[in-house]
């Protein structure tokens, strides 16, 4: 079975890389747009914090900038691997391509992502994003941070429940697709609703905090793993939280599930 | 999820009963008041696509499944992959699979090619796409590379393997794509109209291929065709729909006698005297069917008689005129479109044909 | 035919080849708006998920000037209102443009355009006109409705309102919703060189939200990073309005700010219009 997916896989990145390197401009362009748009989004956040004085909610600048750039990573990884797939979903609803993604013996999505690219030439603004990362790392290590096991520990489980957050946020607002009689839009509400997950959670009113973390919990994307790191999590609320994340996620697939069975194919409407 | 387990010695490939499907769609009036009326409240119509339909494909059979634009045909054919799930009744394949629910089983044993839509990764040469295929379906390396290699050779198109699809002609491209479906060696293979818009070779070439898929690999096929040579060349037996109801399920060739089968005459005379005479005849009795629009000028005589009388009719022509005068004579079937367009024309006087 | 005769003809048929453009514009018009409002879900997800992005750009912006109002350019309820309206000029414009007419190059319609007598151009502008009315029309309730329900947001707003703002506005706004147009057809004018634009498209939408004050108050920016983005288009597109309707660009300066506006405006018109030229000489009709 590993190894029946482990083929599929490689297969997929064997033609996205292909597919690359037929349209070399989008690797100088993925790059550029990186650059851009990460003064534009950490240095808008920078300045927030600076204009507050340095801190806000109880997050020192570092810590903030820290929770900036997991947010950045986990988006590369995001980017890199699963929105080609799933952002394709309503062209391919609408288009009636999702006949041959069906026809696979395949779970839909695993079909849809088969059926797609990964988008290898962005692997260069996740080096980019990591090394942010790391850097921000250091300089909460200055301030004081330590890296202990368990720390580490729940800071990459949690965002691996993140990176499914994110996943299963995705899914929500593609798999509408399959009711609507055209979703065009679905890619454009996930970055939207995706932005929030940059700042840490005590920015928002209670309210916000609430939804944002046991709703539609988009806090576990980068927020609550940097709580879990910086000990601000108790166990109990920590294991509410992984619960959430995981049940969302899970939610969500089952969604596409229903969404990929109620498919009436192209010219019939929903 | 239920298991299916596969009944390798069914001879059933497909069985269809009371199958119907009905869609939801919407009436909008023209305009923009009309778009503004609808963003508020929209007038749902149900449509019938198909009704209540029942038939069984055996295995290694090549069924055409025809009808008029709108009658079912590509609705009937998604039902019975499983690509959309009916309303009603029941799809079974291989005795086992309910298709309506997709099972993975099923969708390893079947293909599907739709002439108005491709697969293929377009700005990659096919074989990348091939390779996916592989891994998809799991296909050891040397049964892969063996059914590649027959394949390539029966359209003799190794030279555009490793060329981007996007750069390849239509027949090209729908070529690629049959590959692709049989790649898996499927033992069940759907076509929705895999030759529309190719040129006469292309179609030809994909017509031996099929054929010998059929012959060959024994894979059931059910197609869809617009083009009556398919038809002819292909298909034994055929499934006739209009309006969603089956109105022919019999042979191809009993088509023809089931709707008083004819046979037409074309006789060209040497002096249009002989032809006034032939035509006088020819309109005196009640048993011909004249057809002036195959008379182009005033040497030709065109009737239609029915097949029985053939050889009746052809004796008698000739005491009417001296063979002398004859200067051509044909006889023909009738085109199966016009065989089909008789079908369906009875079916909407009697509610339908069957064999 | 006399001499006399042909110049009265040539009079006539463009006379009517011009109303005949302009009835056709309107039809066209019409059935744009009329697609747009086909697929409600679409629009619903659409809008739902721009009212959550910006809670979150207004909370965190909030909770900053709230932490230290006394060095705070804004106001936290001016940043409420920056944010409300930066939303609302966010969502009025015509993002897919670029993509729509990239699109319509590589997979034919270009083709079918240029053989009738009515300008492409003109086309996929009408197409973005009728996105930004019907978005227009879609969120100003939402608008009027914030301003009524959040306390405070409609007096913040008006304190900056001045008797100039009445000509202001619609100046600022038409600047902006040009130089987006504009700048957007020129990055889909790429898919005459290129088989896919997205490369550029996502690097366009990284300057535009680097300088169009779409991410955070434009007017924090350090001086000489202002004065760059102010020789941008992005500038205009939602920046500018915006400070325009909240008075934070002085009576004085208003002028100099909307001549560069439309120097800007017309120095990326002459770019698109350069590309627009080159492309369809080369235009080989090919597409995917």
């Amino acid at each position: 079975m590993i190894r029946y997916y482990w083929n599929i896989l490689r297969q997929v990145a064997s033609i996205s890389t292909s597919s690359m390197l037929a349209y070399r401009s989008n690797v100088l362009f993925f790059i550029l747009f990186e650059s851009f748009f990460l003064v534009a989004n950490m240095g808008g956040i920078a300045l927030g914090v600076n204009l507050a004085g340095g801190s806000l909610g109880g997050w020192s600048f570092n810590e903030v900038m820290f929770v900036a750039s997991l947010f950045g990573v986990g988006h590369q990884i995001f980017t890199t691997l699963c929105i080609s797939g799933l952002f394709h979903t309503g062209y391919f609803v609408w288009s009636g391509r999702m006949d041959y993604v069906l026809l696979k013996p395949l779970h839909p999505l695993i079909g849809i992502h088969a059926a797609n690219e990964l988008i290898i030439s962005n692997i260069p603004n996740l080096i980019i994003n990591i090394g942010i990362f790391l850097f921000y790392c250091q300089k909460i290590i200055t301030d004081g941070a330590v890296f202990t096991f368990w720390n580490t520990l729940g800071l990459m489980l949690f965002f691996l429940a993140g990176l499914a957050v994110r996943y299963g946020l995705a899914i929500l607002v593609v798999a509408p697709a399959f009711f609507a009689e055209k979703l065009a839009e679905g890619e454009d509400a996930y970055w939207s609703l995706q932005s929030l997950a940059k700042y840490p959670t005590g920015v928002f009113p209670r309210s916000m905090q609430w939804l944002f973390s046991f709703v539609l919990p988009i806090a576990s994307i980068a927020a609550i793993p940097a709580e879990v790191f910086f000990g601000r999590q108790n166990i109990k609320d920590m294991t509410i939280h992984f619960v959430v994340a995981v049940v969302f996620a899970w939610a969500t697939v089952k969604f596409y599930e229903t969404g990929a069975r109620h498919y009436q194919s192209v010219n019939t409407g929903a | 999820m239920t298991l299916m387990t596969y009944d390798s010695t069914s001879d059933i490939a497909i069985e269809v009963r009371g199958l119907e499907k009905t869609y939801k769609t919407y009436r909008k009036e023209a305009g923009f008041s009309g778009a503004l009326k609808s963003f508020f409240h929209r007038e749902t119509v149900p449509v019938q696509a198909v009704k209540s339909s029942s038939f069984s494909i055996r295995r290694g059979e090549f069924v055409g499944l025809l009808g008029p634009n709108g009658a079912g045909k590509t609705t009937m054919l998604k039902m019975m992959t499983g690509l959309i799930p009916p309303t009603s009744g029941t799809s079974v394949a291989f005795g086992s699979f309910d298709t309506s629910k997709r099972p993975r089983d099923y969708l390893r044993r079947i293909g599907m090619v739709m002439g108005q839509r491709n697969q293929l990764h377009a700005d990659l040469p096919a074989v990348d796409s091939f390779r996916l295929s592989q891994a998809i379906y799991d296909i050891p390396e040397e049964r892969f590379k063996s059914r590649l290699e027959t394949c390539l050779a029966l359209f003799d198109i190794h030279s555009k393997l490793n060329i981007p699809v996007r750069k390849l002609s239509l027949g090209e491209r729908m070529k690629m794509e049959l590959i692709l479906a049989i790649l898996h060696e499927p033992e069940l293979l759907f076509l929705d109209e895999p030759t529309i818009g190719l040129d006469f070779n292309a179609a030809r070439q994909i017509r031996a291929f099929l054929a010998d898929a059929n012959k060959n690999f024994g894979i059931t096929i059910i197609l869809t065709s617009h083009y009556t040579k398919d038809i002819e060349e292909l298909c034994r037996r055929v499934i006739l729909i209009n309006h969603g109801t089956v109105v022919y399920d019999g042979a191809l060739d009993g088509l023809d006698d089931r709707v008083q089968g004819e046979r037409q005459f074309s006789v060209t005379t040497a002096d249009p005297a002989s032809a006034k005479t032939l035509l006088a005849w020819v309109q005196k009795n009640p048993d011909h069917r004249i057809m002036p629009e195959n008379m182009p000028d005033d040497t030709t005589v065109a009737f239609a008689v029915t097949s029985k009388s053939v050889a009746d009719t052809t004796k008698q022509l000739f005491e009417v005129i001296p063979p002398q005068s004859v200067r051509d004579l044909t006889i023909g079937e009738r085109g199966l479109e016009e065989v089909f367009a008789e079908v369906y024309r009875k079916a909407g006087d009697s509610g339908g044909v069957r064999a | 035919m006399t001499t006399d005769v042909r110049p009265k003809m040539a009079i006539i048929r463009h006379q009517t080849r011009r109303s005949t453009i302009m009835r056709a514009s309107v039809v066209y018009f019409g059935q744009c708006l009329q697609a747009a409002l086909m697929y409600r879900s679409s629009l619903a997800i659409f809008l739902a998920a721009e009212a959550f992005s910006y809670a979150g750009f207004i909370a965190f912006w909030y909770k900053a000037a709230q932490s230290n109002p006394a060095q705070h350019v804004y106001s936290p309820i001016g940043l409420v209102v920056y944010f409300v309206l930066v939303s609302f000029h966010h969502s009025i414009q015509h993002h897919a443009a670029s993509r729509d007419l990239g699109s319509d190059i590589r997979m034919g319609k270009l083709s079918y355009s240029i053989i009738r007598p009515f300008p492409f151009l003109l086309q996929t502008g009408l197409r973005s006109v009728a996105f930004t009315f019907i978005y227009s029309m879609l969120l100003s309730p939402l608008l009027v409705g914030g301003f009524l329900l959040v306390p405070g947001i409609w007096e913040s707003l008006s304190s900056g309102f001045t008797p100039d703002i009445y000509w202001q506005y619609p100046v600022a706004i038409t600047i902006g919703l040009a130089s987006g147009w504009l700048v957007r057809m020129l990055v889909g004018m790429l898919a005459f060189d290129m088989a896919q634009i997205w490369g550029p498209d996502t690097f366009f939408i990284a300057l535009y939200y680097a300088g169009s004050g779409a991410m955070f108050p434009i007017d924090l920016l350090p001086v000489w990073a202002l004065n760059i983005a102010k020789w941008t288009p992005m500038y205009y597109m939602v920046g500018f309005p915006v400070l325009t309707l909240m008075g934070r660009i002085p009576a004085a300066t208003f002028g100099q700010e909307a001549i560069r506006g439309v120097v800007v405006t017309m120095l990326t018109f002459a770019g698109m219009y350069a590309m627009w030229r080159r492309g369809i000489k080369q235009f080989e009709a090919i597409g995917i």
